[in-house]
């Protein structure tokens, strides 16, 4: 990974902390979780993730999504953020998700005999996020939570005619709530 | 040899449901999207639209759907109304071009707008099963509904 895509990984960090900080400061609750995910960038392969979860009371939910690969040279990374709204869904063991999320996949190539030629590169994109979970199992400590997200970004001017990229992540999550 | 008029049949059925629906104020969606169907992300919605990018929806006076469309597939559930926004759960059978399988699908709309039409906006995505695995179609579609 270059400098400059480091740079952007923690930008993105950054800024949604700082948003998600401010906001959970205003509230009276916060809620920490991490768990895995099932993840799926529409061509119905399924490549495992890592996902870390925080929420306020008041239902602002902040994920980061992680994924990637390697295959011999070539190194992909995944990241996507996202900053939602949740609010209960008939009843507290469901809960809906809508908001926005941004995406940085990256790619690496290297090539060991020719340095020169090595090459990155990361796409960028702003979308949005709709979620569903579902409040499987609960002590007062810890709860466990299944998840269902959508992630949706337009395909740059193609989106006039509804063109889009869409991720899945299918999850599990243990949270604590304090 | 009598032959079933199902031609005849369906129109009666579709009339009906027309009118049930109109005297319930329960909405009759018509959408407009390209469908994700397996093969990376959606093309643009045809002009004028295909088959596949087509979906109807039916919603009954207790907030139960019908949703039919070639992709992402046939579903029947549970509608979470919140006056604009709404959610929506339930299951069906899930198509894309990878395969057919049941399965659990899941929608957020927003119905945008007061009076008889409104404007309707949904992303609906879905999971099936099937024998070589499982299959993940999703459409984001646009049109009216019919209150």
């Amino acid at each position: 990974m270059n400098r400059i895509q480091k740079k952007s990984i923690w930008r993105y960090s950054l800024l949604s902390l700082s948003i998600f900080v401010s906001i959970a400061k205003a509230s009276y609750g916060f809620e920490i979780g991490s768990g895995v995910s099932a993840v799926e960038d529409g061509d119905d392969r399924v490549r495992p993730a890592a996902v870390i979860h925080a929420s306020t009371a008041s239902g602002i939910t902040n994920r980061f999504l992680f994924y990637g690969r390697d295959f011999g040279p070539v190194k992909e990374r995944n990241y996507v953020l996202s900053i939602s709204k949740r609010w209960d869904v008939g009843s507290k063991t469901w809960q809906g998700l809508v908001g926005g999320a941004v995406m940085a996949d990256q790619t690496e190539i290297t090539f060991p005999n020719s340095p020169a030629d090595n090459t990155s590169y990361t796409s960028t994109n702003f979308g949005m996020n709709f979620g569903l979970h579902w409040l499987a199992y609960e002590t007062k400590v810890v709860q466990l939570k299944a998840t269902w997200d959508g992630y949706i970004f337009p395909a740059g001017t193609g989106f006039i005619f509804l063109a889009n990229a869409r991720k899945s992540a299918l999850g599990l999550m243990l949270q604590t709530q304090f | 040899m009598t032959t079933i008029p199902i031609k005849k049949l369906l129109w009666m059925i579709g009339t009906l449901t027309l009118i049930e629906s109109k005297a319930l104020s329960a909405p009759i969606s018509l959408r407009f999207g390209p469908p994700g169907v397996g093969t990376g992300g959606t093309n643009p919605v045809g002009i004028p639209p295909s088959l596949a990018d087509i979906e109807i929806g039916y919603v009954s006076a207790n907030k139960w759907e019908t949703n039919i469309s070639a992709i992402p597939g046939l579903f029947i559930g549970k509608r979470i109304d919140f006056k604009g926004p709404y959610m929506s759960l339930g299951g069906g059978l899930a198509i894309s071009a990878n395969g057919v399988g049941p399965g659990p699908y899941s929608a957020f709309g927003y119905d945008f707008g007061s009076g008889s039409f409104r404007f309707n906006a949904e992303y609906k995505q879905a999971i099936g099963l099937t024998s070589k695995g499982t299959i993940n179609p999703y459409a984001l579609r646009i049109g009216i509904a019919w209150y």
